[in-house]
């Protein structure tokens, strides 16, 4: 589903992304892992074809993704750390203001279906903005399942939310990989992943540094906390992601 | 799931944009205010012709209309190249911009419909304007010209090129207050040219050698140049022309005024695509 092969990006004398090559396929959560400036973030404006990349190529589903290639951003549903939102919008506007961008049909009962499938069917008067950010977090998990996209991109989802938010995205997580969707799925939070995750890619400075099943490497290190450490050398960054 | 879906065109894409630009624009106080202020100006302009003709007993227009109408538009549409500068920036500033660029939105469709949407609110605006000259005919005895109304719905060309300025500025700034000081600053510099071009135009010539010569010179090719770029002088050139008569300029105008318009729009979708949908800092 993701096929990613020497991907490089440069900004200025700093390589963010250095011959990245991974692999994630459908029906399964991927947890990408790294410290802050791994290129995590690069990485994943580069599979959203927001980004050009200097060398290689991503592939979702078999198609080369291309900066502007608005066919390919159809097969994929994102998701960021943060929510930004229209203030003048309620959420069903929002979700009905997307559906019609992406040209769902019959928009209207699609909005009410995904609100319902994360959970926020009562609240589709309510103004987007006012949401607590576990709630805002559902509503983009919403808008990126409205096209009903193979491959679902999500990049720090349960960053900043309580134990409870954090349940019902996962919950929302792995019923969406039990569709048969790919999740790609960015996070500090190593406990989540560990918990969710099928397989993981970890990148150091650029560079994918592992990529297997999450049980096999927790396993070698006594916790994918260990691996981490081992992997990356960045203990702090841990420490700052149990926290 | 959908494995394969071509995304919507680009002007379905654009029209989705520009319904929920166009709704903004219709639901805020500010495009009322605008409204209010363009009327009002317009009102004084055909007030004070209506008093020299009271006290001169003569008073001669192509179009008693002319000034107040170019006036009205002239304010409409400053207030649209306004909205549009904040609107764009706006949405780079909270970070909107990156969210619809992970949908089938790209630079063209994404600056079409920013244009579309605020040209509609324009267009919208028309027949208060009209309703309210048809008012003004009726208090001051002035009778409204069929050149009056095509210079209303011809304006409509002129008015993009406003708004297609005003998103053009706005792409490649990072906050709303940028964007904004910067297109008060480019409309101060097109202002503050013709502006000295006509004061200097005022100061008398004694000799051929006299330092004002070649300042005058100067301005005056400065102005010439502020005539081909300010948006507004567009407007201003078409709904002159109509209203006088002069179709052949007219035409030339709104020529002028179209292929003006798709150049900002084209140059603004470039500089989106240099410039990245990333918020500032990221």
């Amino acid at each position: 589903m993701i096929e990613v092969e020497g991907l490089s990006k440069r900004f200025g004398s700093r390589l963010a992304v250095d011959g990245l090559n991974l692999e994630a396929s459908a029906g399964e959560i991927y947890g990408f892992l790294g410290p802050n400036g791994a290129g995590k973030t690069t990485t994943i404006r580069m599979l959203l074809g927001i980004l050009e990349p200097d060398q290689g190529t991503v592939r979702i589903c078999g198609e080369t993704v291309r900066r502007g290639d608005r066919a390919g951003r159809m097969l994929i549903g994102a998701v960021s750390e943060i929510q930004y939102l229209y203030g003048d919008m309620s959420c069903g506007e929002y979700l009905g203001f997307f559906a019609r961008l992406y040209g769902v049909a019959a928009a209207a009962a699609r909005v009410s279906e995904t609100l319902a499938t994360v959970g926020l069917a009562d609240r589709a008067d309510d103004r987007a903005v006012a949401l607590s950010k576990g709630l805002q977090q559902k509503l983009g998990l919403a808008r990126a399942l409205l096209h009903d996209p193979p491959v679902l991109i999500l990049d720090e989802p349960v960053s900043g939310l309580d134990p409870h938010g954090i349940r019902e995205v996962r919950e929302v997580i792995c019923r969406e990989r039990d569709k048969g969707r790919l999740v790609f799925l960015s996070s500090h939070v190593l406990s989540e992943i560990e918990r969710t995750a099928d397989r993981i890619g970890i990148i150091r400075q650029g560079k994918l540094v592992y990529e297997g099943p999450v049980a096999g490497v927790a396993a070698e290190h006594g916790s994918l906390e260990e691996a981490f450490v081992a992997m990356t050398g960045e203990r702090a960054e841990v420490a700052e992601a149990v926290t | 799931m959908t494995m394969t879906r071509a995304a919507p065109g680009r002007l379905a894409v654009a029209s989705v944009i520009a319904r929920r630009e166009a709704a903004a624009a219709v639901h805020g106080i500010g495009g009322y205010l605008a409204l209010t202020v363009a009327l009002v100006a317009a009102t004084w302009i055909l007030l004070v012709d209506v008093r020299a003709l009271t006290i001169g007993g003569l008073l001669v227009l192509a179009d008693p209309f002319g000034p107040s109408l170019t006036i009205a538009l002239l304010v409409v549409a400053l207030y649209l190249a306004v909205s549009a500068a904040v609107s764009t920036a706006r949405d780079r500033e909270i970070g909107t911009l990156e969210v619809l660029f992970w949908g089938p939105v790209d630079e063209i469709s994404y600056v079409l419909g920013k244009v579309g949407g605020l040209l509609a609110a324009f267009i919208a605006a028309l027949p208060l304007l009209f309703a309210v000259f048809v008012l003004l005919s009726l208090m001051t005895g002035f009778a409204l010209t069929s050149k009056m109304l095509a210079s209303l719905v011809l304006s409509i060309v002129p008015a993009a090129v406003t708004i297609g300025f005003g998103v053009l500025l706005a792409v490649g700034t990072s906050r709303v207050r940028t964007a904004v000081l910067l297109l008060v600053a480019v409309i101060a510099v097109l202002l503050g040219i013709n502006f000295a071009y006509n004061l200097v135009l005022l100061v008398p010539v004694s000799d051929a050698a006299s330092p004002v010569l070649p300042l005058r010179d100067t301005l005056a090719a400065l102005d010439e140049i502020v005539r081909w770029l300010s948006p507004f002088s567009y407007l201003e050139r078409v709904v002159d022309a109509v209203t006088r008569g002069a179709w052949r300029s007219a035409v030339l105008g709104l020529g002028a005024a179209l292929g003006y318009a798709a150049a900002v729009i084209v140059l603004a979708a470039l500089w989106l695509r240099r410039r990245g949908v990333q918020r500032s800092g990221e």
